[in-house]
């Protein structure tokens, strides 16, 4: 009896330490990384005068929505230079 | 333990917070360990489903938002029935630059060419000015490139050939740091004479043109001017333009992967029930309320119970969210809604502004998991007992 309380009451104050803990640590992780960890993209987007980053794949129409004809809405067509993946032909000024 | 709850009635009928009840039911929890287990496992993957629902929208747009805060205010592209088209460097820059409110416009050449795994973004660092390479990287010369974490090539770890309106093999001189990895990934850098060759630039030809505006913010005023300055019809895109469209193909992306998680979701929540159903003990409370426990003890106990699984799942729900999205060189979102085929980039997404969406995650769902708990707790506690008892055999 007396050792399953003391378990009970260790698991008791485990529920009430561990949110608290928590809690903490992701602040301070925020706090200590926050604005930080994109340091060097930012970087190199800005000394390279970079298109758009590089979240989808090179020569996909999400990437590089420029690539799409002027008078054309930002969707697929077979008759525009994409392939079946969503990839340019000629991706490339020509 | 016919002692026991009388005792714990009489002194704590005036706090909230007892310690013995709490161990009291801690203990109750004990007794059920398979039951929960599961509700804290399936409490912990909810929250930190729902976090990452609210989180991954957000910590995407902010990643692009900050990303394009670095690109030129407007860029300006020479097309032509086909699309897109060179433009003649010298004089495109000699027109913007006679705009008032028009700064440091500059030419790029860049472009997509097939690289030994894919295609690749080409970029020429040499004919543009003020080119200052982060990391100490030095500016290749022709023949040379510096690539990307995600570029290999096929036979020599140190060389890599490239086909556009010719091929060529390059010598890679430097690699652009996988921190960076969300912008330079699959990124080649090389001379302008490379670049220019590759992409069928012809001399002084450039792939668009690139400038900053005095008012950013009233860049969409120059547009006209800047168009009718230009010899040949231009497209012209505005940083902000950018970035929306940029905003909607995650929005979209993101939209599909939560609809995705809706089903996981309601799997999760049929468990629980489930487990709940089976592990009812209705014949325990009218035992309790026999022996003296009141209403209000009943419905506490229920309510620690509930507090005491659903207080640390949510907390490590939160956390696993918090350590999907953000540990330094994260891989599975590009993996899974950016449809790489190759190696996907490591993100180094910031965390900036994810406070809100752990609050209301822990909120989404410990509000109707307390709900559920109190409820149930308030029907212990108004029930009669002998009726329970008798019902129970």
């Amino acid at each position: 009896m007396e050792k399953s309380m003391r378990r009970a009451r260790l698991l008791v104050w485990i529920a009430v330490m561990l949110p608290l803990v928590t809690i903490m640590t992701l602040t301070a992780d925020r706090y200590l990384r926050a604005g930080r960890q994109d340091r060097a993209a930012l970087r190199w987007m800005a000394a390279l005068d970079f298109p758009s980053p590089a979240f989808w794949p090179a020569g996909t129409f999400q990437r590089h929505p420029q690539f799409l004809p002027p008078a054309v809405d930002v969707r697929m067509s077979p008759l525009f230079d994409w392939d079946r993946d969503g990839r340019l032909v000629h991706p490339s000024p020509r | 333990m016919t002692e026991m709850p009388h005792a714990m009635s009489q002194a704590t009928h005036r706090k909230f917070w007892s310690p013995a009840l709490a161990s009291w039911a801690a203990r109750d929890l004990m007794r059920q360990p398979a039951f929960t287990l599961v509700l804290f496992v399936a409490l912990a993957a909810v929250t930190a489903l729902a976090a990452l629902v609210l989180l991954l929208q957000q910590t995407l747009a902010t990643a692009s938002t900050r990303l394009l805060e670095q690109a030129p205010h407007v860029v300006v592209r020479r097309v032509g029935a086909g699309g897109w088209l060179p433009l003649d460097a010298k004089a495109a820059r000699t027109r913007a630059v006679s705009v008032v409110g028009v700064l440091r416009p500059r030419a790029r050449m860049w472009g997509v060419v097939s690289g030994p795994q894919g295609a690749v973004t080409l970029m020429a660092v040499d004919g543009r000015d003020d080119i200052n390479l982060p990391s100490g990287c030095s500016l290749p010369q022709p023949g040379q490139a510096l690539a990307g974490p995600g570029v290999s090539g096929d036979e020599r770890p140190d060389h890599i050939s490239l086909n556009g309106s010719v091929s060529r093999e390059l010598t890679v001189i430097g690699r652009l740091p996988r921190s960076a990895g969300s912008v330079v990934h699959d990124l080649v850098v090389a001379h302008a004479e490379d670049v220019r060759a590759l992409l069928g630039l012809g001399p002084g030809q450039a792939s668009d043109l690139a400038l900053d505006v005095f008012h950013p913010d009233e860049a969409g005023a120059l547009l006209p001017e800047l168009a009718a300055a230009l010899d040949w019809p231009v497209q012209i895109t505005t940083r902000q333009e950018q970035l929306g469209r940029h905003l909607a193909h995650i929005s979209r992306a993101t939209g599909m992967a939560c609809l995705g998680i809706g089903p996981l979701l309601l799997a999760i929540l049929s468990v629980v029930v489930a487990v709940g159903i089976w592990g009812r003990r209705n014949w325990e409370t009218g035992v309790l309320r026999a022996v003296g426990w009141t209403g209000a003890d009943m419905l506490r106990l229920h309510l620690y119970r509930g507090l005491l699984v659903g207080l640390p799942a949510m907390a490590i729900g939160t956390l696993t969210a918090h350590l999907l999205l953000f540990w330094p060189g994260m891989t599975w979102v590009p993996q899974l809604l950016f449809g790489w085929s190759g190696p996907p980039p490591g993100f180094y997404l910031s965390s900036t502004g994810s406070a809100g969406a752990w609050l209301l995650s822990m909120v989404m769902v410990g509000v109707p998991f307390m709900a559920a708990v109190f409820w149930t707790g308030w029907r212990a506690a108004g029930a009669d007992p002998g009726d329970i008892l008798e019902g129970g055999r």
